[in-house]
């Protein structure tokens, strides 16, 4: 399909890709988000895989260290239509959602269309808004639909939010509540470039954006069969068993005062879907869990407050928990009975 | 407290119950072995109590999170506690704080066991003295135990047990009950293993790639040497090893063969209860019948019990001619050729009267009354010994027997001594079988004959079973009731009737060869003496002709003398002609009843059999131990075979080469976990060894594909078998040329995959 790029909607029906175009195109978007983000590999496959696994992403860091550029580089390496909210405390839940406004020479109502109708919704420092906007993306994120003045209008497909916050220790911020967290497939940490990269960067960014550089590499209907192409990906039931015992593992946990939902339990085998995908396989290993187990579940986890306190922050707290979760999990190997 | 410590504590929590349980096991089964020598069964219950708080409450110390040492400190102060509150209770400041007065009261109840031990027979009755005994050894044994559990070497408890074991048998000297034996390793073994495995579950990670499979090996290596020597020790030392254990304050006081603080005939009743009789010694002689040969004399009788005279004054370093015997009864030497094999003794047995001793090397001493030759206390073990021994045999008339008549010299009044407390029964007795006989000799005759006529029986478990084992005042007169017993029991109340009749009596403990003979050497009879073969006998003492011995134990098939027979004393007169010293044709002794435990063992070829068949079972037991210690390497090649096997069959083949792969890496110390995932172990391997990382992993994706992937419409081609085999021995190969001599030693020998199922990575 090579010229399916340059031709958008031209297949409506979204023929089926096998692994190898897979792989190609999403090759393509990695390398568009790399492009950006100097050194920053783990973060680039993360966010790709979220929005393979049709999932929204939620990218925790301080300011400045390029949270926004990489929502934008995802957005535009997808030639799907984009919409941005910088959210602030004075942002209304309209703003978000749209509004019914009456027009005169009609003599009716009127519904507008808020940001959020878009294929990929960046969600600019989302906890700098009243919670009252914050619910507002609720029924958005997960329901996919708006429902204005008693009527339902449903979003494009695909939906994906792309939400950026400061750490919630930061002044001017309102905590996003448990409920909305458990709504993100996956939180990520930017964290600091290295000094090589940073030095790249300032060396990059001299004269232009490295953003305006980035076309868009695959169109909505590709985006959509890779969707497809990576929810086909086999999971077994060993594989399923061992989700669910790290879910209840987590429920369990003495150190954890609130464990993983259901929810997280699914997110986790769509995210592991996409990454096996994307390492050209056909089915999911227990690896594959492990290494989403963090981010997936990571910000849907409450530690116990003592916990909390024996370390530096709440995020290795949990970091450490998880992992240890983990490794004390067996990993299922089951002989055939027949010998 | 970390997340990991917090995980730790509670595997511990789960695990140290059953460790604990196990040390009571391990205390409680030796210590039902002391069922035959102490009576009823509420002293193990009670001891068992005792042991059980101290265990217990150390347990509950280390569950409810403090450190183990506290749980230690605990189970002491619990022994503190509950010795005090039973033993000697009233003493402590508000029943908690021990008091001089406590200390002292605790000690006068070990000095009065200590006494008990002394004077009680088998089985001993448990007063509060040796209650307290128990317990409190019983408690401090499992204090020390707990402790060693804390100080993770759970194999130093095999040595509390075995010293459990080995009390019974020190003084009951009995051969080793095999039943009592197995339960008590069993339940030892157990504990390692527990121990082990609980140990290995809560070991801080940074020590458990060295510790993963020594921990069990080294416990289980120390447990099967434990067991070799606890089995070989006392089947190789023969007869009289209660001296071995002795407690040296009572050796000290005692200078016995019999293995001191015990009553020393309650030994002769534990030989002659061997079930596997081993030989003492052998000898030839140029007298044609067996003869008696005497070690030691029992005299004294002045306390209520036979023991031999203390008093070392008078001793000789030559033999001196027999007391009292005239040099007109008739008399014939003899020559005898002693060879000591298996007896451990300070005296030499001899002939009575012996008159010249050769070749017993020097500085042996002869006591000029009994005879009796001490070997000096340099070489107070007389094994091994040859000696040649010169002696006489006398043959009295019944003339110069009857002319002994009632006097005794008054040099021989100690030899008359009775205690003050002796039953009427025994006086009562003797008066009425005594009746009608007015010499001393006839009175001799008559108690001979009245133990010899049928009504008493040889039984060497009867006094044991009666509770009357031993030679003091009062065993004797429960003997004379029950009218069953052994030769110590005759002798002693034949020598105690005699000198209530007024004649000197002593009694002597030796040997009398109650077989046939063995075989001949330069045509002289030899023959071959066994510990079951240990005798005793009263020696009666008739002025002029001296000390002659008398056989009262019926039912042993011993030829009895010719002059100690009713018809030998009633002959008008003594022909000129030599008489027989012992009867031929009337041996008043019946054969013994095959119920006897000694009877299957008369003839020499049967002992030799005997004898045989117990060095068979000691050396098919320590094979048997050896076979038992290559039980993991069998069971391990087993599982290897069987993981093989499957690779050829399984619909699964690379999971079970997997699997096998696990287990080999265990063997070898590599960690290995049940939360690995085959990429992360894979990449352990890789990490730890040089090992080919393309048949690893090509192995590994095998297995994924295997487990992970939709293979419904995939079956296991007979060429991907075959890479799978070829992969695993490669990387097994690779790990086994890697590791050190020693490693692969550990892991054939000792294969840690079969003890430590789960471990975690650091």
């Amino acid at each position: 399909m090579p010229d399916s790029t340059t031709q958008p909607s031209a297949r409506a029906d979204a023929a089926e890709i096998d692994l190898d175009e897979f792989a190609r195109l999403s090759g393509a978007i990695m390398a568009n988000l790399e492009a950006v983000i100097n050194g920053k590999t783990d973060v680039a496959t993360l966010s790709l895989i979220v929005l393979l696994a049709e999932g929204h992403l939620l990218v925790e860091d301080v300011p400045g260290v390029g949270k926004t550029t990489l929502a934008k580089a995802l957005a535009r390496s997808v030639s799907a239509s984009v919409s941005r909210i910088q959210f602030t405390p004075d942002l209304l839940p309209s703003d978000v959602t749209g509004v019914s406004i009456f027009n005169q020479q009609a003599n009716r109502f009127e519904f507008k269309p808020g940001a959020v109708f878009a294929n990929i919704v960046i969600a600019d420092e989302i906890n700098r808004a009243s919670p009252k906007t914050q619910s507002a993306l609720l029924e958005c994120m997960e329901e996919r639909q708006v429902s204005v003045d008693g009527v339902t209008h449903r979003l494009d497909t695909p939906f994906s939010v792309v939400a950026t916050q400061n750490p919630i220790e930061m002044e001017g911020t309102f905590a996003l509540p448990e409920a909305q967290r458990d709504r993100f497939m996956a939180r990520i940490s930017m964290g600091y470039p290295d000094a090589d990269a940073e030095l790249a960067m300032l060396h990059n960014r001299e004269l232009q954006s490295p953003l305006d550089d980035i076309d868009a590499v695959v169109n909505r209907d590709e985006l959509q069969a890779m969707t497809r192409c990576a929810r086909e990906v086999f999971v077994s039931r060993a594989v399923e068993q061992y989700v669910v015992n790290i879910a209840q593992a987590t429920r369990r946990d003495p150190e954890v005062r609130l464990g993983v939902s259901p929810r997280a339990t699914l997110h986790l085998v769509r995210a592991a879907k996409v990454a096996a995908a994307l390492e050209g396989r056909d089915f999911v290993l227990p690896d594959d869990v492990d290494a989403l187990v963090v981010p997936v579940l990571g910000h849907r986890i409450v530690p116990t407050r003592k916990s909390v306190n024996d370390h530096r922050s709440g995020v290795d707290a949990i970091e450490e928990t998880l992992i240890r979760i983990v490794q004390a999990t067996p990993v299922p190997l089951v002989a055939a009975r027949s010998l | 407290m970390s997340a990991r410590a917090r995980l730790d504590r509670r595997l511990r929590q789960r695990g140290s119950w059953m460790v604990s349980l196990a040390v009571l096991i391990t205390i409680g089964v030796p210590l039902a072995g002391l069922a035959p020598i102490i009576q009823g069964s509420d002293w193990w219950f009670a001891a068992m109590a005792m042991a059980t708080a101290c265990v217990g409450a150390s347990w509950a110390v280390r569950a409810s999170g403090f450190r183990p040492a506290f749980g230690v400190a605990a189970a002491f102060v619990v022994w503190v506690l509950v010795s005090q509150w039973f033993f000697a209770p009233g003493t402590a400041i508000v029943g908690i704080i021990p008091t001089p007065s406590t200390i002292g009261a605790l000690i006068a109840g070990f000095i009065d066991a200590g006494a008990q031990i002394q004077v009680q027979t088998i089985p001993a009755d448990p007063v509060a003295s040796l209650m307290q005994l128990i317990c409190m050894a019983c408690g401090l044994i499992a204090v020390v135990a707990d402790a060693a559990i804390v100080a993770r070497f759970p194999a130093f408890i095999g040595v509390l047990a075995l010293a459990l074991f080995s009390t019974p048998s020190a003084v009951q000297a009995r051969d080793v009950d095999v039943v009592r034996f197995m339960a008590t390793a069993a339940s030892f073994l157990l504990l390692l293993w527990i121990a082990a495995r609980v140990d290995g579950n809560t070991r801080p990670q940074r020590r458990s790639m060295s510790r993963a499979g020594r921990s069990p090996a080294t416990a289980l290596a120390l447990g099967a040497a434990a067991v070799v020597c606890a089995l070989i020790v006392p089947s190789v030392t023969p007869g009289l090893t209660a001296q071995a254990f002795a407690d040296s304050r009572n050796a000290a006081r005692l200078p016995s063969v019999y293995g001191a603080g015990i009553d020393p005939v309650i030994q002769l009743g534990r030989d002659l209860r061997r079930t596997t009789p081993i030989v003492s010694l052998r000898y030839t002689t140029t007298a044609d019948k067996p003869l008696y040969l005497k070690m030691v004399d029992l005299t004294d009788f002045s306390t209520g019990t036979w023991q031999p005279d203390e008093n070392a004054d008078g001793l000789v370093q030559q033999l001196t001619s027999p007391t009292g015997l005239a040099d007109d009864v008739e008399r014939s030497t003899v020559t005898t050729d002693v060879s000591i094999e298996g007896l451990r003794s300070e005296w030499l047995p001899l002939p009575y009267p012996a008159t010249t001793l050769n070749g017993a090397g020097r500085g042996w001493t002869a006591d000029p009354d009994t005879g009796v030759v001490t070997l000096p206390d340099s070489r107070n073990d007389s094994r091994g010994d040859d000696y040649s021994v010169d002696s006489l045999v006398l043959t009295p008339s019944a003339e110069q027997l009857a002319a002994a008549g009632t006097a005794v010299s008054p040099a021989l009044n100690p030899l008359l001594q009775l205690p003050a407390d002796l039953p009427t029964i025994v006086s009562d007795v003797a008066n009425q079988v005594a009746a009608g006989a007015t010499t001393n000799y006839d009175r001799a005759v008559a108690l001979q004959s009245y133990f010899t006529s049928g009504q008493f029986t040889y039984s060497v478990e009867t006094p044991v079973a009666e509770s009357f084992d031993g030679s003091n005042a009062e065993a004797l007169a429960a003997f004379l009731e029950v009218k069953s017993g052994y030769c110590v029991h005759f002798a002693a109340s034949m020598a105690t009737m005699a000198r209530v009749l007024g004649i000197p009596s002593r009694i002597a403990i030796g040997y009398f060869p109650n077989s046939a003979v063995s075989r001949y050497v330069d045509g002289k009879p030899q023959y071959e003496v066994l510990t079951d073969q240990l005798h005793s006998w009263p020696e009666l003492y008739f002025e002029g002709v001296g000390w002659l011995p008398f056989e009262p134990t019926p039912g042993l098939g011993i030829s009895v003398p010719a002059y100690s027979l009713p018809a030998f004393a009633e002959q008008p007169t003594q022909s000129t002609a030599p008489t027989p010293q012992t009867s031929e044709v009337t041996p008043t002794t019946r054969a013994r009843d095959k119920a006897d435990p000694a009877a299957e063992s008369s003839a020499g070829e049967t002992r030799s059999l005997a004898q045989l068949r117990g060095w068979l079972i000691v050396v098919a037991v320590v094979a048997g131990v050896c076979l038992a210690g290559l039980v993991p390497a069998s069971v391990r090649i087993w599982r290897r075979r069987r993981f093989l096997a499957s690779i050829d069959r399984s619909d699964t083949p690379a999971t079970q080469a997997w699997r096998e792969l696990q287990d080999f890496a265990r063997d070898f110390g590599i960690v290995v976990s049940r939360g690995d995932t085959p990429a992360t172990f894979g990449q352990r391997l890789l990490d730890l060894r040089r090992i080919p990382s393309a048949d690893v992993d090509s192995l590994r994706r095998a297995v994924e594909r295997e487990q992970y992937a939709d293979r419904r419409h995939a079956p296991v081609g007979g060429l991907e078998r075959a890479k799978i085999r070829v992969a695993l021995i490669s990387i097994e190969n690779a790990i086994r040329d890697e590791a050190e001599q020693s490693a692969r030693r550990r892991a054939r020998l000792l294969p840690a995959s079969l003890f430590v199922r789960s471990d975690r990575p650091s």
